[in-house]
Parts: C-alpha cells; structure tokens; sequence
C-alpha cells in the first residue's frame, strides 16, 4: 500500500490525520501541532483545505465549525538577510 | 567529458544560444527562458530533492513558487525554489535533504520504517525506555531536516520604501482590472505580483470562454490578461514583478514585501498605502490518492505553465483529476495542444464512479489505478491536478480579517461587507474574495476599484458600483 499525503512538506498521510481525529483532536490547531501540518516551508497553503476537510467528515463536523489556525507573517519565506538589510520604519 | 560537451554545443546549436548548468554533478543544457525546473525536467531529472522526513522524492509542482516542493540548493545557497528561479550560465544546482543524491538516496528506507522518525512513533515505540530519547532525538534530528546551512551570502540591497495611494497585490485578472482602472482615474497605483509575468491563471488560459466574452468583450482569459496588462502599464501603474507581499500590518498601513532578483539577492520593499485592493488568488487543491506525491504529478497551473511558457514537450498520455469546470478546461486545453489525455477523474477524496485511486511508478509517475467498479491500471507520463482552489488568504487573516467558510467553493474566504471591504481601507477581489469564473473574477476587480473610487469622493462611482454589484450577485448565483 503507498502512502496517500496530506502535507507534501512534512510527510504526514491521510491515515495519520484520520487516526489523529479518532483520538480525539479536533482543532486544526492541535493537529498542527501534534502533527507537524502547515509547519513546513510551504506553510499548508496545500495541507490545510484538505486536513479541515478530513476532519469535518471523520468528527461529522459542519465545515464551517472549523477553525483555522492563526496566520502571521511571513505569508511567504523570505531571506533573513533581506529583513536584516531593510530600512523599516522607525517610530 | 569532451565528447559530451561537444554533443551539447551541437544539440544547441544552430536555434539559440544555449546555457549549461550542473545538477549533482551532471551536465544540463537550458535555453534562455527556462527556469531551473524546466531545465532539469527538460533533461529527464524530475526528482530534484527528497521529502524531509521519510526522504521521498520531491519536484514540480504548482509552478508559481508556492508549494516548496521544487526547493534546491544553488551555488551553495540552500532552498531555492527551482520553479521561480531563471537558468544561469555555469550554475551549480544541487539535490537536497538527499545522500549521496536525490536519484540514489540511501535514506529513502526511512520510508519503510516510518516509527524511526517521528517523535509520536518514538513515544509509542519506546514506552518506558526513556533513557534512549535523547540518543534517539540526536539522530532524528541527523536525518530529518531541509537544506544545508547556506555556504555562501545572498546579495541583499538596503530596500525601498514606496508610499502608494492604491496598493493592489496580486496581478491576476481581477488585479490588473482594478489596478488599471484607478491609474486611469487618476490614482498614484503600485501593483505587486509574484511572478515575473502578470495575468495569474487567466495567461495560462488561452480557449474561448463565454462570459468573459459575454460581459467583458474579451475572447479568452489569455487575452483579458494581456490586454489588462497593457492597459495597466499604459496607465502608469507602478508595476512589480517577483515581488512577494509577505506581511500586512493595517495599523500602519503598511504591506513588507521582499522583491526577488536571482536565486541569490533581492531586497525589500515597504508599501505605505492609502487604500489597499488584495487579490491575492488561489491555491490549488491536491489530488487524494496513494502516491500522490511521485514526480510527473502537477498541480493545473504547473502543467500548463511548462507548455505555455517553457515548451516544454508532453510525450506520453496525460491523466487529469478534477470534477469541476477547471478540470474539463485544462482536459480542452491538452487536446488542443495534441497531448492524449485519460480522465478528468475523481480521486480518494470524491464519491466519482471513476476515481483515481493510486499512481504507481518507480522514478516518476509511470501510470494510475482507475477504480470504476473493477480496477484497471493505465499507463501515464504525467498527472495533472485541476480540482477546487481555495483563497490565499494569509494577508487578510495576518491583519485579523474574520473568516467565513463558503460552502460554494468548500474553504475559508475573507468575510467582507457585503461591498468588498475587509477593514476600512482594505478590499478584497477576484478568487480570494470567493468568485468563481473568470468574468466574475474580473469583475469584482473592477466592482473593488469602484468602491476605492468612491471612498477617494467620487460619488459618480457609486451608482455604478451598485449595478456591477447586482449583476455580480446573479453571475455568482449562475456560476454556483
Ligand atoms: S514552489 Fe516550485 S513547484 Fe511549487
């Protein structure tokens, strides 16, 4: 049997995110920290829509109960050294 | 050694001047438009890194430098993404997360032995045994990572800081619709985009689609994005391409953006803005099946880049996933470009009666099982992925915009007022606010400028602003 991904970055397989929700998590917070989704370098611009909806129909949730996880900068990498060099604002 | 260089001067020859290029050590011959993922897909590498913990094979696949799986090491500079990045003569591109390399990675039998390292695996395989952790935290931490620390420094200049009245990010057909409007009403816009050519999906798309035709007079998206990005340059709009928005902080009205120059410099750019227009597109939604993540599988706008922009030959059949209308689109768009295709089929994740259930292939994608009642195996060169997108909503919820589940498109889009309007000064357009088709994309480009025009006074906009709005609602309702 392959294994069927869910997140590409960190290698976590639908099996892992189902068994996860039978466990008892949740939250898209939770799993991402159990599991490591939306943590890689893409930062679950794939994982996410397809781990909410793991979770909707594995719990019987309504999608629209899920939240999701907090977003803060970046929304894309970008270098250190570009931050380091920048002149940002001085208040 | 010779005999090889000799044979590469001549295949490139007498067509265009060609460019030379190592990865892992072999030889490969681009020509001036590739980029490293063309390059190398070009000459047969489709794996170009392994995956970071069970080292499976990693390649192309969005094509647009959000997906990360195509990262490589160049010139010692750790994690490029090979999709976004343009060829250089003498460039030395290497495998990552891979030993001895991508092709022969002795660490793909972690693969096999998943418990080895993951730390819930280790917790459960070693009940008790805690005096082994740490010993087994330092190996985990040996195999597992991404990248080796950069051998060289980027080249970062001191950035810039650019004050704008409108400020749109994202340069797709709803972008460039409000961007050129306002530029032609008179407004100081800079526009942003990711790519190094605007015009988003639409560039990609060049069949006939009717309700662009119908209500915005243009033959095809392909066409739209042209000619909207001409009008846009015409108007002035201060364009920039390669240019990632990264971070929004509406109390400063301030967008950080990091405009990119090679795979090793760039700068960064601080956008003080007026009023802000995101239409920051979409995602596309991966296929569900056992093996997705085999090389040769692309997402929709990945497969079509490499026909449009590289030339990239298609040799072989091609299967397509999706259900949807971008599926039959991207199906109409490979037969008109001579590729045989099988499908649009289902997948793991759809209640088809034709779905996708597993790819199989040792290097590369060499065929699906189709399940269709009685399984069948059928031999493929390539997957291409056209199921649902869902909005790249990063920015807006970075700046605490709330998010609403829309059942239409089954994810998360901004919640605005029901006029764009996502905070005071911040609209949203195009598929990020949730707009399916691509008229209605282009449309709620021009409805958000509308609603920019009349915050600045203009009250003459408000009127139209209320028709486009209406005919917008019943274009959603027709399209959903
Ligand atoms: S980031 Fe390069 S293929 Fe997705």
């Amino acid at each position: 049997m392959g294994k069927v991904i869910v997140c590409f970055c960190e290698d976590v397989t639908l099996e892992e995110v189902r068994r996860a929700v039978k466990e008892g998590y949740r939250d898209l917070e939770h799993l991402k920290r159990l599991l490591g989704i939306g943590t890689g370098p893409c930062q679950g611009k794939q994982c996410l829509v397809t781990v909410a909806k793991i979770l909707a129909e594995e719990a019987g949730f309504d999608p629209s109960e899920i939240r999701l996880p907090t977003f803060r900068p970046p929304a894309r990498p970008v270098p250190l050294g570009v931050l380091a060099h920048a002149e940002l604002e001085e208040e | 050694m010779r005999f090889q260089l000799m044979t590469l001067w001549v295949m490139g020859f007498p067509g265009e001047s060609r460019i030379l290029l190592s990865f892992d050590g072999k030889r490969v011959s681009a020509s001036r438009g590739d980029t490293v993922a063309s390059a190398l897909m070009k000459s047969g590498f489709y794996t170009f890194s392994r995956s970071l913990k069970y080292h499976r094979r990693r390649g192309y696949k969005c094509g647009r430098g959000y997906c990360r799986a195509c990262l490589v090491e160049v010139n010692g500079i750790p994690n490029v993404p090979a999709c976004i990045t343009r060829v250089e003569e003498g460039m030395r591109v290497r495998s990552q997360n891979a030993l001895p390399s991508a092709e022969f990675d002795l660490l793909s039998v972690l693969d096999k032995f998943p418990g080895l390292v993951s730390y819930k695996g280790l917790y459960e395989g070693l009940p008790g045994k805690w005096f082994v952790w740490p010993l087994s935290w330092r190996l985990i931490e040996k195999l597992v990572g991404l990248g080796r620390f950069p051998q060289e420094h980027g080249d970062y200049g001191k950035g810039e800081r650019v004050e704008a009245e409108v400020l749109v990010v994202g340069g797709g057909l709803s972008g460039l619709a409000a961007a050129s409007l306002l530029a032609e009403e008179g407004l100081n816009v800079t526009l942003v985009d990711s790519m190094e050519t605007l015009g988003g999906y639409a560039r990609l798309d060049p069949l006939e689609d009717a309700g662009l035709h119908e209500r915005h007079e243009y033959e095809s998206p392909q066409e739209a994005a042209r000619e909207l990005s001409r009008r846009a340059r015409s108007a002035g709009v201060k364009i920039l391409t390669s240019t990632d928005a990264y971070g929004l902080y509406p109390s400063k009205n301030l967008v950080g953006a990091y405009v990119r120059e090679s795979y090793r410099s760039g700068r960064h750019l601080a956008v003080k803005f007026k009023y802000l227009i995101l239409a920051t597109g979409a995602y596309e939604e991966p296929g569900l099946f056992e093996n997705n993540d085999l090389p040769g599988i692309m997402y929709d706008y990945g497969f079509r880049r490499l026909i449009v922009d590289h030339d990239f030959k298609i040799s072989g059949r091609v299967a397509v996933v999706g259900r949807g209308w971008r599926a039959s689109r991207l199906a109409a768009f490979l037969e008109a470009a001579g590729v045989e295709i099988v499908g649009p089929y289902g997948d793991l994740s759809s209640k088809d009666s034709e779905r996708i259930i597993a790819a199989y292939g040792r290097k590369k994608v060499s065929g699906v099982i189709v399940d269709a009642g009685n399984r069948r195996r059928i031999g493929v060169e390539y997957i291409a992925v056209a199921k649902g997108f869902y909005p790249a909503l990063e920015l807006a919820a970075q700046a605490g915009v709330r998010l609403r589940f829309d059942a239409r498109i089954g994810a998360h889009v901004p919640e605005h007022d029901g006029k764009l309007r996502v905070l005071n000064n911040v609209w949203v357009a195009g598929s990020l606010a949730g707009y399916l088709s691509y008229a209605d994309r282009l449309a709620s480009g021009l409805l958000a400028a509308y609603y920019v025009l009349v915050a600045e006074g203009r009250r003459e906009y408000a009127e139209k602003a209320a028709a486009l709005a209406s005919s917008l609602r019943a274009g959603v309702l027709m399209s959903g």
